[in-house]
Formats: structure tokens, sequence, C-alpha cells
């Protein structure tokens, strides 16, 4: 019984003594180095973006509240409003047709960011029932 | 004998001395491989706008990168939407609903990702959320 404790003692201090540091801390380097070239910190949201069924274009045009985004500013149902107050307006509109769905086209040369920035004020205020209408027939 | 533990107390004194750099390294280690999360370069510059989004939970399965004017790649790798349309309908045809990642330049054109994004609900494909930069 007590020739087995050194016995046991004996391979566990000299394997311990073969394990060097060294090899082990260029492994981790080598790690450290891939996943900060390889990685990126910077932080991706989503936006979801609803498309009008084939229909919607057409359908019942006189519940729709329409956003027609151009360049040079923004019409809601034909009206020439100032970009800040689109929700503002939409809100407006459903007062008056409740439950009218929303609509966005994009004219040429408008940009995604504007896009989805106006997508976001209205989400914002509460208005989630957005629908994209591709561009018209050109 | 007296030279030979002198030695073996040498090394395992260097090697006690780089301990705390070891865990240090250990620790940066462990940062980016948590915080972090691989990238996937695109063929092209690609600056998503900057808006605040709802968060991404679960990584996803094809990411499709769109440059400003409107060229494509998928995984990686240019393609044309026809090449495109084909290969996710491919998918759905197979029985997959792939979470798909579109991240579209912020100055790409607005009806161009309209465009994009119908013809991929034609293909079978239901999501249709685009990516991008948290503030």
């Amino acid at each position: 019984m007590t020739a087995s404790t050194p016995a046991i003692r004996a391979p566990a201090s000299r394997s311990v003594r073969l394990i060097r540091l060294t090899p082990l801390i260029d492994v981790i380097f080598i790690l450290l180095i891939f996943f900060m070239l390889a990685s990126t910190l910077e932080d991706h949201g989503r936006v979801p973006l609803g498309i009008a069924e084939g229909r919607a274009s057409s359908e019942r045009p006189t519940d729709r509240i329409h956003i027609e985004l151009a360049p040079d500013g923004v019409t809601v149902n034909g009206a020439l409003i100032a970009a800040d107050d689109i929700s503002e307006a939409v809100l407006q509109h459903r007062r008056e047709t409740p439950g009218g769905i929303v609509t966005i086209r994009a004219r040429e040369g408008v940009g995604l960011a504007r896009l989805l920035r106006t997508t976001a004020d209205l989400r914002g205020a509460g208005i989630n029932d957005v629908a994209l209408l591709p561009a018209a027939e050109r | 004998m007296g030279l030979g533990l002198d030695t073996r107390r040498e090394v395992r004194d260097s090697e006690a001395a780089v301990l705390p750099l070891i865990n240090i390294v250990f620790l940066l280690l462990a940062f980016f491989i948590i915080a972090g999360q691989l990238m996937h370069l695109p063929p092209f510059e690609v600056n998503p706008p900057t808006l605040g989004g709802d968060p991404i939970d679960m990584p996803p399965e094809v990411i499709i990168h769109m440059a400003p004017d409107g060229t494509l790649a998928i995984d990686s790798r240019p393609t044309n939407r026809t090449r495109l349309e084909q290969r996710l309908g491919e998918m759905v045809g197979h029985g997959m609903n792939p979470r798909i990642q579109i991240i579209a330049d912020g100055g790409v054109e607005a009806n161009t990702v309209i465009t994009l994004l119908t013809r991929m609900r034609a293909a079978g494909v239901e999501t249709t959320d685009l990516t991008t930069r948290q503030p």
C-alpha cells in the first residue's frame, strides 16, 4: 500500500514536465491572430421589408395610403410633405380611413438608405404593415 | 547533478514567468471567439446603411451582397441576378428554406433592391430582411 503511492506520483510528475508551455503559447498566439483577422466586431441588424403582392398595387386603391419617394421630395397620397412629417401624415390618413394599407414606391434616384430610413420612421410610429411597390413599368 | 537541478529550475522559472502572458492571451482569444463573428468579405466594397434594426439571432446560411451599382455576390462569389435566382430556386425546390442575409450598400438604388426582393419572393424565398449597420 505504501509502495503504490510513489509509483502513482512518479509518472504524473513526468507527464507534467513533458508538456512544455512554449509550443502551447505558439499555438494560442496563432489562434488569436487568426480570430483577430478573420472576425469582425461590427454589429449588424436587420430591417424587415414587406413586398406588395401582385394585386396590392391595383386592389381598392382608395383604401391605400401611398407614399411616393422622389429624389427631391415626398408625397403622401399626392400631397407634397416634408420628409420629417411622413409618419405624422400617414397617421393622419389612417384616422380618416382606418385599416388602409401603406404602400411605398421609390422613384429613380432614391437610395436604399433613404427607403430604409422611411420604413424605420414608420415602424417607429407604430405603422408596421408597409408594402413596397416595385417601380412603375418602364 | 547540482547543475542539472539548476537548469531544470531555470526552465520551470522561465515558464512560470510567461504564465500571466498565457492568461492574457487566453482571455483575448476567448473574447474574439465569443464577441466576434467570422467575416464574409464580398468581392467589392459594401457599406450597409447605418440604422437601428432588430438583432440577428441566427447566423445566416446564404449571404447576398449588393454593390452600389447593383452588382451581386452570393457567399462572397460574384454572380448575376439570373444565376442567383436559379440557385435560390434550386434550394427552395429541394425543400430548403435557407436563412438569407442581404447586405446591400446604402447607396444602391432602392428599386434595384425592391426588384430583387420581388423576384426572390417569386422564386419562393420568404426572407426579405435587409441588413443594417447598428449605430
